[in-house]
Parts: structure tokens; sequence; C-alpha cells
């Protein structure tokens, strides 16, 4: 080698180290600095948006990185049990709908959190959370698998202006007597005579599951029940649902579709929502969510609705002779057993879940976020400033009840796209009401006793508001 | 050497024939285990599953053999039958159409037309765009206040109130329109180089014998593009009996049943419900109805010749 090649050998290794250790100092050496990196799953509803802006702040004080990953509801549950099913490590936070949460727990895929929060009473605060919310959507025979980050419960929201111009009184934020199923449908009817342009409400006809979300808001408080007896022990899960009360539900539900815009029956969740925020509807009840996206011209977008200003939020009617009960739907924080960092996903789902963590998302650029299940967040001046119906809001999670609403036994998801189907068909008028709920109730014993739940010979759990209440005083500072 | 003259050499030439002829048996043999390893272990699988009791909403592993239940719950259950109906109808008027369409598009194409090249390359823009987009699109342009009922009300045709999504009677025309739109060009382009490769002599010997463009068509265009056509046209119809994309984005199978097709039935009992053995049933079921239906299809195109 001559001494020119020696110095050009020379410089060329001299490129590679400095190139080496640049790499390293961009990739490899933060690693070291930080504690640990968690992968977190979620569903990308108006809470994913607002927690990927506070995420800067939760890495920055606690040193642990979040790689959020977020998408349609239907490709997260494939993305969760293809992770469950090839016991992926990689996946340390999920979001998990209430309606899954038996089925994940009962197959052992995400783990409880009951002894975590016995460790951690002073920090979780369970007496903050109003209990109906972690009855509903937290807990599963006695423990707690999961803490909430969206909980929605449903009112109704109506249009001032149209109201107005009917001449109807406003509905009740407090219970009122007056505010009964028969009532709203009188307005319904009142409103859709304004005008050719005018609907008196909307609704979700959409199968398989976003029709029973919006319908079964309206069946609870009619008194239908879908089994014979659950949560409570000893469980029956005969189908009670082609009943007297059920049909005239159903019909009750089909002639609110005839004031609706006609292709409601396609509707989706968001379709009712943006429906009421740009056209002339009177009247509607929706998940609560759909309070603040209706201030919105589109789904997380900035520029504002035509309707800003011209809407306000009610409770929900009830039917007298029956108990009041609401629904509730609620996404909550779970780590799925074959986490390797169990303790790093346990810190990022306390701060999550925590007032200020809530608070933070509530207040970030596009005010779209609150869904809370702490109490005191629905008393803070701060947030009512933005969210103005959050007294409301608090007295529809206190009076729901989601395992009643939409009971979650593990198979729900089946239950839930056949129910879809035959009330979709009602509304098309391919059946009636009573063939529609006859079907039902005969696909459903079906699926009972084809997974071998009906005869149910399985231990029942006595899951009752007061057990959950019990558990929350014991996991409480 | 052998004792009889010349033996040796023989079976010298049989041992060195014998290699050679193995030879590409032997080369082509990895790539046929491989490929028979991925499509015969999916299937085996599927099938090994399908009578099992396997649903993952209450068992994380299956709970033992259930002999044919879940190919008998398939066949009793009325979505099943419907979503064969629906898949049937769609799949067969789609790819008539869109054959039809595409030939047209095609003759007009091979005119060597001004504008040509850019009316080709404008035309793979639908095919290129992802069903799941498409459908989305095309759900807002059917809603009652969209472009679609707008053009047709123009030239008088009546439009349900639901809009066309939302009634029985053409939610599924709805569907085959925007598979239409979409793949028509696809037809076009391949039977386009089915013209195209035409020797030029035998339509121009044809056109100076006088015969018209019908019977240019009928007599040498038609019979020349039979093989090209009838492969797309078995190809597409394979397609569109597994279509799921442009259904999960416009009707997710409403209203009612009216658009529930065979793939998305399997869909919902896969990916939604997790049941694994009854959907594997009702895979199986789907392969045995495709299987039947193409080799008829193969049989009575191809009777008596060789392929």
């Amino acid at each position: 080698m001559t001494l020119r090649e020696m110095k050009w050998a020379g410089k060329l290794l001299q490129v590679v180290v400095i190139g080496m250790l640049g790499i390293l100092l961009l990739t490899g050496l933060p690693a070291f600095a930080q504690k640990a990196t968690i992968n977190v799953l979620g569903v990308q509803d108006p809470w994913y948006f607002a927690l990927e802006e506070i995420l800067p702040q939760f890495e920055k004080e606690t040193g642990i990185k979040v790689n959020l990953e977020g998408m349609a509801w239907d490709a997260l549950q494939a993305r969760l049990i293809t992770s469950f099913i090839t016991k992926e490590k990689g996946v340390d936070v999920i979001s998990v709908d209430d309606c899954r949460l038996a089925q994940f727990a009962e197959n052992g895929w995400i783990i409880p959190l009951t002894s975590l929060i016995k460790k951690d009473k002073q920090a979780v605060k369970m007496n903050e959370f109003v209990p109906q919310v972690i009855h509903s959507s937290c807990t599963w025979r006695g423990d707690v698998y999961t803490l909430p980050i969206a909980t929605y419960s449903q009112f109704v929201m109506y249009r001032i202006d149209l109201l107005e111009k009917a001449g109807l009184l406003t509905p009740p934020t407090d219970p009122a007597d007056w505010w009964t199923w028969d009532e709203y449908m009188r307005y319904v009817k009142k409103l859709d005579g304004l005008g050719e342009e005018i609907y008196g409400t909307v609704i979700v006809g959409s199968q398989p599951v976003p029709i029973v979300h919006m319908y079964t808001g309206l069946e609870v408080s009619r008194g239908v029940r879908w089994f014979k007896q659950f949560p409570e022990a000893p469980w029956d899960f005969t189908p009670t649902i082609n009943t007297e009360k059920s049909i005239n539900t159903l019909k009750f539900y089909k002639e609110l579709y005839k004031y609706s815009p006609p292709e409601a029956i396609n509707y989706l969740w968001f379709d009712a929502g943006t429906a009421f925020a740009k056209k002339d509807v009177g009247i509607y009840y929706w998940w609560s969510p759909y309070g603040y996206l209706a201030r919105h011209a589109g789904y997380m977008v900035e520029e504002p609705s035509p309707i800003v200003g011209k809407f306000g939020v009610s409770l929900m009617p009830y039917e007298p002779g029956e108990p009041k009960v609401y629904s509730l739907g609620a996404h909550g924080l779970g780590i799925p057993k074959y986490s390797a960092v169990k303790e790093e996903a346990w810190e990022f789902i306390k701060w999550v879940t925590s007032s200020e963590g809530q608070k933070a998302m509530a207040l970030t650029h596009l005010h779209a976020f609150n869904d809370f299940a702490r109490e005191p967040l629905f008393n803070d001046p701060e947030l009512i400033k933005y969210y103005p119906w959050l007294p409301t809001q608090l007295y529809t999670v206190k009076e729901a009840d989601g395992k009643v609403a939409r009971p979650h036994t593990p198979l729900y998801p089946s239950l839930e796209g056949f129910y879809g189907l035959q009330l979709n068909s009602a509304l098309a008028g391919h059946k009636t009401p009573e063939q529609a709920m006859a079907d039902a109730q005969a696909q459903w014993e079906v699926i009972m006793k084809q997974n071998y739940y009906l005869p149910y010979k399985g231990l029942s759990y006595d899951d009752t508001i007061d057990k959950t209440l019990d558990l929350i005083e014991e996991l409480s500072p | 050497m052998g004792l009889i003259p010349g033996v040796g050499v023989i079976k010298k030439e049989t041992m060195l024939n014998v290699k050679h002829s193995s030879l590409p048996y032997v080369l082509v043999l990895p790539s046929l285990l491989f490929l028979a390893f991925i499509i015969v272990y999916p299937l085996g699988f599927s099938l090994y599953y399908s009578f099992q009791m396997w649903n993952l909403q209450i068992s994380p592993v299956p709970l033992g053999p259930v002999g044919f239940m879940n190919y008998r719950t398939a066949i009793s259950d009325p979505t099943f039958v419907h979503s064969l109906i629906n898949t049937l109808k769609l799949s067969a008027a789609a790819t008539a159409i869109q054959f039809v369409f595409g030939l047209s598009i095609a003759l007009l194409l091979s005119e060597n037309l001004k504008g040509g090249n850019v009316a080709r390359a404008l035309l793979i823009m639908p095919t290129a765009m992802a069903p799941m987009v498409a459908g989305f699109i095309f759900r807002y342009l059917y809603y009652p206040d969209g472009l679609i009922p707008y053009f047709l009300s123009l030239v008088r045709i009546p439009i349900p109130k639901e809009g066309i999504l939302g009634n029985a009677s053409t939610a599924l025309w709805g569907i085959t329109l925007t598979d239409v739109w979409e793949w028509t060009p696809f037809f076009a382009i391949i039977l386009l180089a089915g013209i195209k490769s035409i020797p030029v002599e035998i339509i121009e010997a044809a056109q100076v014998d006088g015969a018209s463009f019908f019977a240019t068509f009928w007599h040498i265009i038609l019979p020349n593009l039979r093989f090209v056509a009838l492969i797309i046209i078995m190809i597409r119809f394979m397609q569109i009996f597994n279509l799921f994309d442009i259904i999960y984005a416009e009707t997710m199978g409403g209203p009612g049943t009216s658009t529930r097709t065979l793939s998305y039935n399997l869909y919902y009992r896969g990916l939604v419900e997790y049941n694994i053995g009854y959907s594997s049933a009702i895979a199986w079921i789907m392969i045995i109805i495709m299987v039947i239906i193409i080799n008829v299809f193969l049989f009575l195109s191809f009777k008596g010749e060789e392929l």
C-alpha cells in the first residue's frame, strides 16, 4: 500500500467512525436517557386527538416515550385480537370498548388493575369516579380491568330557534315529570310540521352496530331488558326481547324514523351528528360527545358549524311507570397480559385518567373532549365555560347503567350484530316489528345455546352497583 | 462396458436422458413445495377449524370438535342464504355490465382517435383507486341531495326518498354501479390489448372484402378476443364474488340484508364476532361454490379445446 493509499484509507475510516457515532447518538443514546417506550393502541374517537396533543407533557414529566397508534373501531378490534392470539409483547396499553371488556377479561387477555390501584390509592383516587361508570364499563366479576379515558352518556339536543318558532317549551335539564317519550314524540311532530326543509328529528339506522347504540338508549328507559337475569346472580341468559314492551318500542323508533331524513336508514354514528349540525333538525338524542361535535362543521375540524349558539342540551325523556335508566358507553385503558413494560403502562394510565390529564385533554385547542368519569370535573367552572351542559351530562352519567342497557356479556358482539340487522329490517319495512323481535329472539336463543350460555352452567357473579360501591371504597384513599 | 456391444453406451445415454428429464422437476421442486405450503396450510387450517367449536368471544382456544355444526348453522341461517343470492346477482350483473362497457371503450380506443393516449392514461385512474375510497365517494354521491340523484332527476328517473342506498330495491344497483365505475377501465385496457394483438392484415383483408364494422367485429375481432375475454370475465367474476370494501363503505350490508354478500357475512362473523370455527365453515362453503361455478364456466367456455 502506498502512502497516498494509506492516507485515503485512514480518512475513510475516520468518516465511518464519525458516521457510526452520529447514528448512535441520534438513535441509540436517547434510549438510555429514557425509562422506556410504551405502545398505546386506541380508537380514533375525539379523546384520541386530545390525548395526542397532551402527550409531550406526559413524556416530559415521566421520561416515558409513548407511541400512540390510532385506528378505526373495527380495525382496532382486529389488531387487538391478533396481538392477543400471537402473544405480542409490543402492545402495552389498549383502549377497551366497554362492550368488549367481558370478552377480554374472561379470556385472560388483559390484566386486572385492582392490585395496582390498591398500591396507588392516593394517586388513583377511585372515589372521584362516578360509580356508575366504573360499574358499567370497567369491572368484570368484581375486578377493575380498565380506568375510563372517555365516558359517553346519552342526552337530548335541540335547536333553540326551531323550538321557539314552534312555540315549544325548552326541554328540562333537571328531572321533570312532563318530559316523557310521548311528549318527545309530540315535539318531534310539531317541529317536523314547521316546513318542508325541517326534519322533526334524526335517527341512526345503519345496521349492524350503530342502530343498536341509539335504539338501546330508548328501549332501556322503556323497561326492555335483554335477559331474564343479568347482571344480578344467578345469571339466566334466556332472551326477553320478544315482548309487548319491546315491540312497542320498535314501533316508536319506526315512528321517529318517519320524521327523520329518509336516508337516515343508512346513517352511521357521525352521520346523525352531521345531519343535526348541518340540516334543520329539530330535536334528537345521541351520545354526549355529539354535544361538542355539533359545534364543528366536520369531524375534528376547526371550522364552526352553522348551528353554533343555536342548540341546547337536555335530559333524555322517561317512560312513566318504568325506572329511569340511561345508556352508557365508555373506552377504558387496560394493560394486555403480554405487555413487557406493565409498570410504565400503569404510569401512563394513571396519568391520562387523572383529573389533571382529563382536564388538559378538555382544554386542547379544539375544545372537543368532555367525556369525563371523575365527578369534580363536571363541576369545574373553567370547564363549564367551554362545555356548559356538563351538569346535565353528570346527571345522565349518574343515572346510567351500561350493564343493563347493553349487557356486556362475552357474546355481546354476536347478539348486537343480529339485533341490529333485525331493527334495520323493521325500519326498512322488510319485516314488521313483531317479526323482527321474534326473529331476534330466536337467533339469540340459537347463539346462546351453541355457545353454552343457555342454560348457563358457568359461575355467576352478583354484579350489582352495591358491589361496585364496596369495591370503590376498598380501593379509595 | 457390457457384453453386448453398444449396450453400455445406451445405458449411459438413458441415464443422461433421465437426468435431463428430471432436472427441471428438481429445480422447481423447492418453489412448488413453498407454494404448496403457503396455499395448502391456510386451507388446511381453516378446514380443520371449520369442524371445531372455536369462538374467541368465549374462549381463547378451541373447545373441541363439533362435526358439521358450523356448516349446518351457516346454511340454515337466513342471512347466509340472502347473502348468497345477493352475491350471485351482484357478480353476474357487474361482470356483464363491465364487459359490455369495457369492450365498447376498447373498440373506441382501438380506432386511434385524437387524444386516445390521454384517454387511456385517464381511464386507468378509477381502477388505481382503493375500492374503500371509491365506496366512500359514491356513498355521498348517492345521498338524496347528492350528484347522482340530481342527474337522474334531470332525465326524469325517479329516486327513492331514502336515497339509492337506503332503498332495498336500488341499493344493490348502487353497489353495482360503483364497482362498474371502478373496474370497467380495467376491462377496457385488457380488451384493448387483445384487440391490438389481432393481426392488422386480417382486419384490413376483411375491410377490402367489404365487411361492415359489425361484420368485422362479429366475425374477426370477437373470435380473436375470445380467450382474453373469457379469462378476464372469469377473474372479475371471482373478484366481485369476494367483494367487500365497497359494501362496507356504502351500506354495511343494509338496508336489511339487501346488500349483504357472502364476503361481508364472512367479515362480520370472522372479524367482528371472532367466531373462528363458524367463519371457517363459511369460507369453505364460499370456496366450494366458487370452484363449482368456475369449473362449469371453464367447461362450457372451452369444451373440447386444449387450454
